[in-house]
């Protein structure tokens, strides 16, 4: 090949795409290249050595150990938004196993579920619809109940005496062994079904209190069953529309609810912020479940950092992101610490969304039910995890900060 | 005040000096700046995953410790490349025995990500590379900086880097142009 000055049309072949070529040297470069194969296969292996290189996602990206290392060895936190390769513990987690782990949870939700509006009651319900479930039945026909136990006057063979089990289901026991230590202050309206319980309360301890042979049990027992009836499901809307001053010896002053809705942001800050503003809102549904559980789904907008190929120069970049999220949530409120109606709560999600794969989170913090009003504001620290991947590879992003909600109970 | 990505690296590499919190907050941003490029640096001149790792962690840590107001940091990406290239010279002389390229080709690698047959054989390219051809190409192709910025950081007068950087692609050529050529894929 000819020279030109001091280099060859090779070494300027490589100073012109490396951006270093000026002025004469490149229209002559040029011309060689239009008459040159050898120079121009030069120049294809050159362009594709460079788009190998801007390939080679790895190389840019520092592993997540190295960064916590460094920041940990100068004793910094991990600042949000800095890039870096997913874990071990995340490469285990794959999504196979995040898929096989919601499939889970979700099977878990439903036969719980299942059990639960299941129970005995649930069953009696149905063989009591054919009776007139929930009608009072004519008092006159019940045998009548001895107000204090006398083995003798009962005139019955003593081994024919029995300690009396609460109840013949689940829900009674529960329902009568809470009732019998609370003192109902106020009934939200004159719903028949927390009229009845009331009734029902009333009648057991009539009819039960003082019961203490099998047979003047059970047949008391069809008698209070056919006073009125309620099942689990009933049970859990009564008790929520009760206002309790007491609750199993604990002062708790509130109302209790089955359902609640609420909204929850934190707005004061983006992404990359180092103050670990969240910058998210949720809005969501919680139905109660047992005593301090609830279960219930949210749907979420926020932004996230994450990785991105430019599609103008080809290059890895991180850029903030907002993204739209579903999820199934669980929440433990821990009802009998109570402190002015505060009580702690924790809270867990599982979710999934756009521009990522899996996310998964939780709250933890305190929430103020408010005893005269239907109405709770809660304040919480947040953390969400990220997960997501980028031409085959997997990343994820921590967020956390804290956020207030508003919540409406019925 | 400012956002943090409003400030040079010069200005945050004065707040290193200053109290913890924002030393804290500007060594975050440095760092996002340009922790991949020196990565790259050390991930592709090492070949080792775990070694490049620890020469990574060393630089910026020594980089960290080298905060000093009168110090005149006019180039915040070249004296970190600077401190990087020394942690990986003075590894390199310490531990690197050469591989021919025949056995080279059939070590474990610990390159998990190449799903790219190309980019395999670049990365086997560059690690057949010697020291000083090696380094340049690597931060003229995977840091990008010019001709002169690379004379800055490895102290060789800008004819000889045109040259190195040259020669550098020149091998790498030889040896990529087979899969290139004939579209044949070299099996692992």
């Amino acid at each position: 090949m000819k020279n030109i000055n001091e280099h060859t049309t090779s070494e300027l072949l490589t100073m012109m795409l490396d951006g270093e070529l000026r002025g004469v040297h490149e229209a002559e470069l040029f011309a060689d290249l239009a008459n040159s194969s050898e120079l121009q296969s030069q120049m294809e292996h050159q362009l594709a050595v460079k788009e190998a290189v801007k390939s080679d996602v790895e190389a840019f990206t520092p592993p997540l150990e190295a960064t916590n290392a460094i920041f940990s060895q100068l004793g910094y936190t991990l600042p949000p938004g800095v890039p870096y390769l997913a874990s071990v513990w995340d490469k285990i987690f794959n999504r196979k196993v995040a898929v096989t782990a919601v499939l889970l949870i979700m099977g878990t939700f439903a036969v719980a579920s299942y059990s639960y509006f299941s129970s005995n009651d649930h069953n009696d319900s149905t063989l009591n619809s054919q009776k007139n479930v929930l009608a009072i039945a004519d008092e006159s026909n019940y045998p009548s109940v001895p107000t204090t136990y006398d083995p003798v006057a009962s005139n019955l063979p003593n081994n024919n005496i029995k300690s009396i089990p609460i109840s013949s289901s689940r829900s009674s026991e529960t329902f009568i062994k809470e009732n019998s230590n609370q003192e109902i202050l106020h009934q939200e309206n004159n719903d028949i079904v927390a009229d009845l319980s009331d009734k029902r309360v009333e009648k057991y301890n009539n009819v039960f209190a003082n019961s203490i042979n099998t047979s003047n049990y059970y047949s008391n027992l069809m008698t209070f069953n056919q006073v009125e009836y309620l099942n689990n499901s009933q049970f859990e809307i009564l008790r929520s529309r009760i206002n309790y001053k007491s609750y199993n010896g604990n002062e708790i002053n509130k109302l209790r609810f089955a359902n609640s809705i609420y909204f929850r942001g934190a707005l004061n800050s983006n992404a990359t912020a180092f103050d670990g503003g969240l910058n998210n809102i949720v809005i969501g549904y919680f139905r109660n479940w047992k005593e301090n559980f609830s279960f219930g789904v949210e749907f979420g907008k926020e932004e996230i950092t994450r990785l991105f190929t430019d599609d103008f120069s080809n290059q890895l970049i991180s850029a903030d992101k907002n993204v739209i999220w579903g999820a199934i949530t669980l929440k433990y409120e821990a009802k009998s610490i109570n402190f002015a109606g505060v009580s702690p709560f924790a809270q867990a999600r599982l979710g999934f969304g756009s521009d990522f794969n899996l996310m998964m989170g939780f709250n933890t913090g305190a929430i103020w039910n408010i005893s005269t009003l239907p109405v709770s504001l809660s304040a919480s620290y947040e953390f969400n995890n990220f997960q997501y991947t980028h031409i085959s590879q997997s990343y994820n992003f921590n967020k956390s900060g804290f956020n207030f909600g508003l919540h409406y109970n019925f | 005040m400012k956002a943090l990505n409003e400030y040079n690296d010069k200005e945050l590499y004065l707040m290193l000096t200053e109290d913890r919190r924002v030393a804290e907050k500007a060594f975050a941003e440095l760092y996002s700046r340009h922790s991949s490029r020196i990565y790259a640096f050390c991930r592709k001149f090492i070949g080792s995953k775990e070694e490049a790792q620890d020469i990574f962690q060393e630089t910026f840590i020594r980089f960290h410790q080298s905060a000093d107001k009168k110090k005149d940091m006019s180039n915040v990406p070249a004296y970190l490349l600077t401190i990087a290239r020394n942690l990986c010279l003075n590894h390199a002389r310490r531990e690197k025995p050469s591989v021919p390229f025949e056995e080279h080709m059939y070590e474990d690698r610990d390159d998990t990500n190449e799903k790219n047959e190309l980019l395999s054989i670049l990365n086997t390219a560059i690690d057949l590379l010697p020291e000083e051809f090696k380094e340049v190409f690597i931060l003229r192709e995977y840091d990008g900086l010019s001709y002169a910025e690379i004379a800055e950081i490895t102290g060789e007068k800008l004819a000889t880097v045109k040259i190195r950087i040259h020669r550098a692609k020149q091998r790498i050529k030889e040896i990529v142009s087979p899969y290139l050529e004939d579209g044949t894929k070299i099996e692992n």
